[in-house]
């Protein structure tokens, strides 16, 4: 009698492994043989002294072993090539061990591997956009790749990280995420190749090179490698569910991220629906996933979010109001946060050597370049001297953003004078100008930045946010047609190539003017500009929130940020 | 010729049984091995958080000059978990070692300057992974240690178990009842 217990899931899987064999031979057979009928046919009919009609038995034998060869290949190759298109196409990246959500996200995957007893290494990607959600891929090899976005590292708690994470271990551990992969090799190489072969499909290759749901008429492969996906085991994902919360043994955190996502924005325009079942949750919309037609849910991979969320919270013994207000409160801490920072009225007197200097307000005490976090400072209305560090505000500035000693680059592209000095702002490297606080951002951090929360914003920039937004439309509603006056502004010069920097608005939706530098792919923001950017997306994200919660008909908000 | 065929059937059967009773054997060996290695896990990992602590209570001394009870408290019991020589001994001082650290992290609240320290926040995150690590090591070794004892307590098994030496595990238990009470935490 042999004991299978949940560690042996993956012995168990192997028969999952010998169906998706025998699929892939299947298709190599059928396909091999339609191409060989044809062309046998196809020669009988151009030259008479072929005999054409069905093909000999010898071709038949050969044609046999050229596709088990190829299903063979495919397997162990196909995966490999699907894996390096895919985490192309998601522009992921391996993770920064010095970035404080990258090395969250390294030691929560650590954590579940311990938690499965598992000896192979899983390797962790970064998907750098907004959105929220994460996917998981395998070779024959066994080797994994678990990647999550930035938006959900930023968003989520530890605890919610976790259970994202076991959910991807667990269709690692129970080889559904290397039939997803197989099984998509199966047919995304079949799609762009058609791409590629019509010009007309050229544009979408370059949107999305997996192709949207609806607009490619060769999407039809794809659909046809779901199909594969569903066949294998529809309810896979309810039962890598069910095996999250075995190994975190915490329903109420998978409840917890699922209500979180379900409330977010999970990538519809990044992720093609047709690749879902690689990812963690559907990357449309509630409506998309609610209203689904016979044929939407025969090719779906997934199945509802709603759906997995009961699932959920009846493994938690929890109700869906109960999980809102965990979310709720874990708001309202953070705004709670926020109202600590500085109100427009503080000041501060800071002693520099012997001389007590100031009143300075927090943005003047910012540039102060003989602040540390040992300089005596006094905060007006009250009688303490304390250091700097000991202030919470101060201490919040001083923390959040922390130089590096000595290491000071370029000239500032604005004012020219000061030389740039490389700081750390939301976990990420970026360089800033102390004497018009300007900030060079590499591009590839933009996305970091604006969906992370370190940094509390002070109320005035929440309501410098507002005003703009109100402004922004005032101006749209005035004059439609966009009227970039920025075309007659001052040429910058990139201060680490020198070549010029490009003005441009920031996106369709957030139109703050930037200067981009293209060769060595930088953002220049001016003062406050990257704050202001927060404040606009931070109150866009809790507006998706609540509207997603009042369950409204309109269309989810879009940030706009594009990597 | 009878007799042939009784003998040869016999000795099938025996053949089967022993072939059997080898397969047993093996699962066992294999779930022993599996429970030894997993207890191994938690062992790496409590030494890691061994080898933290004094950095952690390092950094916090600076800001935290008026809790040195607390700082000796915690180093007490760091230093008694590593003398644990025998695995029960280890079980005790491990979660001696736990309650005081959750006493040092509830402390830590008071000082926003020290919560705002760089590396006392590295310190704090690989501390905090590390005790996750610790959890879940402990619950893989509850797993094993759970499906070693089906093993060694179901019938047949038991006889292979009796033959091999092979006695159920204990498991990773919290010791003192009273450290299961969660310490109730207000943010008001």
């Amino acid at each position: 009698m042999s004991i299978v217990s949940f560690y042996d899931l993956k012995a168990r899987n192997h028969r999952a492994v010998v169906l998706l064999l025998a699929c892939l031979l299947f298709y190599w057979t059928a396909a091999l043989f339609l191409a060989g009928q044809g062309i046998y046919m196809l020669l009988g009919w151009l030259s008479p002294n072929f005999q054409g009609g069905w093909m000999p038995p010898g071709w038949v034998i050969y044609l046999a072993v050229m596709a088990l060869a190829l299903a063979l290949g495919h397997y162990y190759l196909g995966s490999q090539l699907f894996i390096k298109r895919v985490l192309n196409m998601f522009h992921a990246q391996p993770i920064k061990p010095e970035d404080p959500y990258h090395k969250l996200f390294r030691d929560t995957v650590d954590e579940i591997a311990i938690a499965t007893g598992t000896t192979s290494t899983i390797q962790c990607m970064v998907i750098p956009c907004t959105s929220a959600n994460g996917f998981a891929l395998q070779e024959p090899s066994g080797k994994a790749i678990v990647g999550l976005t930035e938006g959900l590292l930023a968003q989520a708690r530890r605890h919610e990280i976790q259970a994202a994470v076991a959910q991807l271990t667990a269709r690692v551990l129970t080889r559904d995420a290397l039939i997803s992969t197989v099984s998509f090799s199966l047919f995304a190489g079949l799609d762009q190749f058609f791409i590629n072969l019509f010009d007309d499909l050229a544009e979408h290759a370059e949107a999305c090179p997996v192709s949207s749901a609806d607009s490619n008429p060769f999407s039809f492969f794809l659909r046809a490698g779901n199909v594969i996906n569903v066949l294998m085991a529809q309810k896979q994902v309810f039962r890598n569910d069910a095996l999250a919360v075995k190994l975190t043994r915490d329903p109420a955190g998978l409840a917890q991220v699922l209500r979180r996502l379900q409330r977010s924005w999970r990538g519809s325009d990044n992720f093609s629906p047709l690749i879902e079942s690689i990812l963690f949750v559907p990357p449309g919309n509630e409506e998309s996933d609610q209203g689904r037609t016979f044929m939407q849910k025969l090719t779906r991979a997934q199945p509802p979010l709603s759906s997995r969320l009961d699932n959920a919270l009846a493994m938690a013994g929890k109700s869906l109001t109960e999980i809102d207000a965990s979310l709720l409160k874990e708001v309202a801490h953070h705004a709670t946060a926020t109202d600590r920072s500085a109100k427009a009225t503080d000041l501060w007197k800071a002693c520099n050597g012997d001389t007590w200097e100031g009143p300075f307000d927090l943005a003047v005490l910012g540039t102060l370049t003989w602040l540390t976090p040992k300089t005596q400072i006094l905060r007006i209305g009250t009688d303490r001297i304390l250091p700097a560090r000991e202030d919470m505000i101060l201490a919040s500035m001083l923390f959040g953003m922390q130089p590096s000693a000595g290491q000071e680059g370029a000239l500032c592209p604005q004012c020219s004078v000061m030389p740039l000095k490389l700081m750390r702002y939301e976990g990420v490297k970026i360089h800033v100008c102390d004497q018009c606080q300007g900030k060079m951002v590499p591009d590839d951090d933009i996305q970091k930045i604006l969906i992370r929360e370190i940094v509390s914003l002070s109320p005035e920039m929440h309501l410098k946010a507002g005003q703009w937004m109100a402004a922004q439309k005032n101006q749209l509603a005035r004059n439609p047609s966009e009227n970039d006056s920025s075309r007659q502004a001052a040429i910058r010069k990139c201060p680490e190539c020198s070549h010029p920097m490009r003005r441009r608005n920031f996106s369709v939706q957030y139109r703050i003017p930037i200067r981009k530098c293209y060769n060595c792919h930088v953002t220049w923001f001016e003062a406050e500009q990257l704050e202001l950017l927060q404040a606009l997306i931070e109150g866009s994200s809790i507006k998706l929130g609540a509207d997603r919660d009042s369950q409204s008909d309109a269309v989810p908000e879009d940030t706009g940020i594009r990597a | 010729m009878v007799g042939l065929y009784v003998a040869a059937g016999l000795g099938i059967v025996a053949l089967g049984i022993s072939t059997y009773g080898i397969v047993l054997f093996n699962g066992f060996v294999k779930s022993k091995n599996q429970t030894e290695n997993a207890w191994s896990q938690i062992d790496v990992q409590l030494k890691r958080r061994h080898d933290l602590i004094p950095s952690l209570v390092e950094t916090a001394k600076g800001y935290m000059q008026h809790e040195k009870e607390t700082l000796t408290q915690v180093t007490e019991a760091r230093n008694l978990a590593r003398q644990a020589s025998s695995v029960k001994d280890a079980k005790q001082a491990e979660t001696r070692l736990s309650s005081a650290l959750g006493q040092f992290f509830m402390t830590v609240e008071n000082y926003p300057d020290l919560k705002a320290d760089q590396h006392f926040l590295n310190l704090h995150e690989e501390l905090t992974s590390t005790e996750n690590k610790i959890t879940f090591a402990r619950q893989f070794y509850n797993d094993c240690v759970m499906n070693y004892n089906n093993l060694c307590q179901s019938i047949p098994n038991n006889i292979i178990a009796a033959i091999g030496h092979f006695t159920p595990q204990d498991f990773f238990e919290i010791e003192d009842v009273t450290e299961r009470k969660a310490p109730e935490v207000s943010f008001s």
